[in-house]
């Protein structure tokens, strides 16, 4: 496959080995003006990303509001473009794509926003919302969209009769559902789902995530699921990154995760997590200040000044991500380990 | 479609101005007096049988000059703020879409713009371009201009940053189906509530330019000249002011009716309440 020998994987490798999407280096800088100065400020939201996506998996991306989790999806789905680093798509190269060639890949990647509401243009009709893709993709005729639409839609557990509704007439659940119905269409390989759920009732947001699991079983996708919330993060992810201040911080299977937390900043989130339990005698990790400031990111371990194993080393050197074996990398100078 | 003819606010807003458009299309039919015959015989006689809207000081029938001025004023009332609206609510999505240099120039435009009065700018391009009723819609509609501007330019800032915005995009959706298809049509409800406004303001604008002597050159009154013709008279004799200010009061409150019909029509989330 020509592609293979442009990213130089071996010769006859196995597509299943083959990552769907691998990210390296990859950096955006915004810049905003501070306050009502005229001044430009740079910041990194998103920083030296490395991080190969497998294709068939579920891979879960958690951390804080404003870490960076959404600016690395629009870098993926090049709806920014990165300051530097790249994307590699089924290992076609993404970044510096002119506007033409990308559109072919468009299909094979889409993306489910948190708010569902604002994610459907008011002024369409349900069906209007699904034949949006159809028409802008092109080729269809009338009778094949109709079709598709309608299997599209008994696929989410969406009835025809609501075809001509708006997406004000929906519940909340019915709308996301559209919304994945409409990114599902014209079936693509990967699918972003950005705080998917974090709008939605507890109850709905249940409904959606085993309607996601079960549509990626049976569509064959590969999911990459992005949540501040680690206890949904858990329930559908094969494999966590945690993301802090725009960089990894560990990543591994979710179930070497929970069993062997090793960053500090991801045990402080775990432990943010309600117990149900309410005999459990865990203690809940109280983070000593609040999040830093993008504009003026601390020295050395960006975590520092929240962390209760820092020392002087943390405040002058970045730690790496490196792998503490079983595919568990961690970015930290120490090793601490969860709390016991 | 049907829905549109369930809203009493088109209906009323949209009869006013069928009527007045009746009535100035008609003209000749309605009356069998010229409008510009001076008879100083029988100058400022009240309503009666003869005229039912009185004469002027010049002995003119007043019904007469309004149907007929009725046609200079809402021509250039139309056409000026169709060419403001087409111009500015462009200009405007164009400009909060692409940003950049392009609408910081744009903006500045705009500013100098604003800086004048509205009616000094109307005087000033009427004057550079000379006079003539086409150059009216120029003179008029060109200050009119910021403020489809800025309200398109407003409500597109913050439409573009909503995610079905960005769905579209990731559905490899272009730049032309992104402004055409989701942000101008979700830009033109904000624009019909400023429609009204401005088609009254361009009434006002007409008539304050014949009164300063800047209008219209051919011998055919306008609303705004007939109350002008009878400002002098005001106390003494009424009539000519009142019923030619009756007619543009009204067909404002008919521009306005009409343009918040439009409004909640055009918004999915009433017209299916309304169902
Ligand atoms: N277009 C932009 N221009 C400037 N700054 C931006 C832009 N988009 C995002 N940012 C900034 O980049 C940082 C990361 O934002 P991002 O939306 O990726 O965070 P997030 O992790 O998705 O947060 P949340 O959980 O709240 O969605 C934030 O500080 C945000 O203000
Ligand atoms: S490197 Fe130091 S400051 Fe950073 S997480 Fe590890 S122990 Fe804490
Ligand atoms: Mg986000």
């Amino acid at each position: 496959m020509a592609t293979g020998i442009v990213t130089g994987a071996p010769a006859g490798a196995d597509m299943e080995d083959m990552p769907l999407v691998s990210m390296r280096g990859l950096t955006k800088k915004f810049s905003l003006r501070a306050g009502k100065s005229l001044r430009k400020v740079r910041f990194t939201a998103v920083k030296g990303i490395d991080l190969d996506i497998r294709k068939g998996e579920v891979f879960g991306l958690v951390g804080e509001s404003g870490c960076g989790k959404s600016t690395l999806a629009m870098l993926i789905l090049r709806l920014v473009s990165a300051s530097s680093g790249s994307v590699l798509f089924k290992g076609e190269e993404l970044t510096g794509l002119s506007y033409r060639k990308m559109l072919p890949l468009r299909k094979d990647m889409q993306v489910v926003f948190q708010d569902p509401y604002d994610s459907l243009d008011p002024r369409f009709s349900l069906e209007q919302i699904m034949a949006e893709p159809l028409a802008i993709r092109g080729g269809y005729s009338k009778s094949e969209r109709r079709g598709m639409i309608a299997d599209m839609l008994r696929e989410v557990g969406l009835g025809e009769e609501l075809l001509s509704r708006y997406p004000h007439q929906l519940s909340g659940g019915q709308r996301q559902r559209l919304c994945i119905a409409r990114s599902l269409i014209l079936s693509p390989e990967f699918l972003v789902c950005d705080e998917a759920v974090a709008s939605l009732d507890v109850s709905v947001q249940a409904q959606i995530l085993n309607l996601l699991l079960d549509l990626k079983e049976e569509l064959g996708l590969t999911y990459l699921f992005i949540s501040h919330n680690l206890a949904v993060v858990k329930f559908v992810s094969d494999r966590i990154g945690v993301m802090y201040f725009g960089s990894l911080v560990e990543l591994a299977e979710t179930e070497e995760l929970f069993r062997n937390v090793k960053h500090p900043y991801t045990s402080a989130l775990l432990s943010a997590v309600p117990d149900p339990d309410p005999t459990s005698t865990k203690q809940r990790e109280i983070l000593r200040s609040g999040v830093p400031s993008l504009m003026s990111p601390p020295g050395g371990c960006a975590f520092h000044p929240r962390c209760r194993h820092a020392d002087e080393r943390c405040a002058r050197e970045e730690p790496q991500l490196r792998d503490t074996g079983n595919s568990h990398f961690v970015a930290c100078h120490k090793d601490v380990g969860g709390p016991a | 479609m049907r829905a549109i003819f369930r809203n009493k606010l088109i209906i009323i807003g949209g009869a006013i101005i069928l009527v007045m458009v009746f009535l100035v299309a008609f003209a000749p039919l309605l009356t069998s007096y010229d409008y510009g015959k001076v008879d100083l015989r029988n100058k400022q006689l009240p309503p009666g049988a003869g005229h039912i809207m009185g004469t002027d000081a010049y002995g003119r029938d007043v019904w007469t000059r309004i149907v007929y001025g009725g046609r200079i004023s809402l021509v250039v009332a139309i056409c000026s703020t169709a060419l403001a609206l087409v111009c500015g609510t462009l200009l405007g999505t164009l400009s909060g879409f692409v940003r950049g240099t392009f609408d910081f120039v744009l903006g500045r435009v705009i500013d100098v713009m604003m800086a004048f009065p509205m009616l000094l700018l109307s005087l000033i391009i009427g004057i550079v371009m000379g006079s003539s009723v086409r150059n009216m819609f120029f003179s008029i509609g060109i200050p009119i201009i910021p403020m489809f501007y800025r309200m398109s330019r407003a409500t597109t800032l913050s439409i573009r940053e909503r995610s079905f915005v960005a769905a579209a995009r990731s559905m490899g959706s272009g730049r032309f189906r992104l402004i055409f298809r989701h942000v101008l049509p979700n830009v033109l409800p904000h624009i019909l509530v400023i429609l009204s406004s401005a088609m009254g303001g361009a009434i006002l604008a007409e008539s304050s330019l014949g009164f300063l002597g800047y209008g219209i050159p051919i011998p055919t009154p306008s609303w705004g000249l007939i109350v002008n013709d009878g400002r002098n008279f005001m106390f003494t004799y009424p009539w000519t002011t009142a019923f030619a200010g009756a007619f543009i009061a009204l067909t404002i409150l008919g521009f306005n009716l009409l343009g918040d019909g439009l409004r909640d029509h055009m918004d999915p989330k009433i017209r299916t309440s309304m169902k």
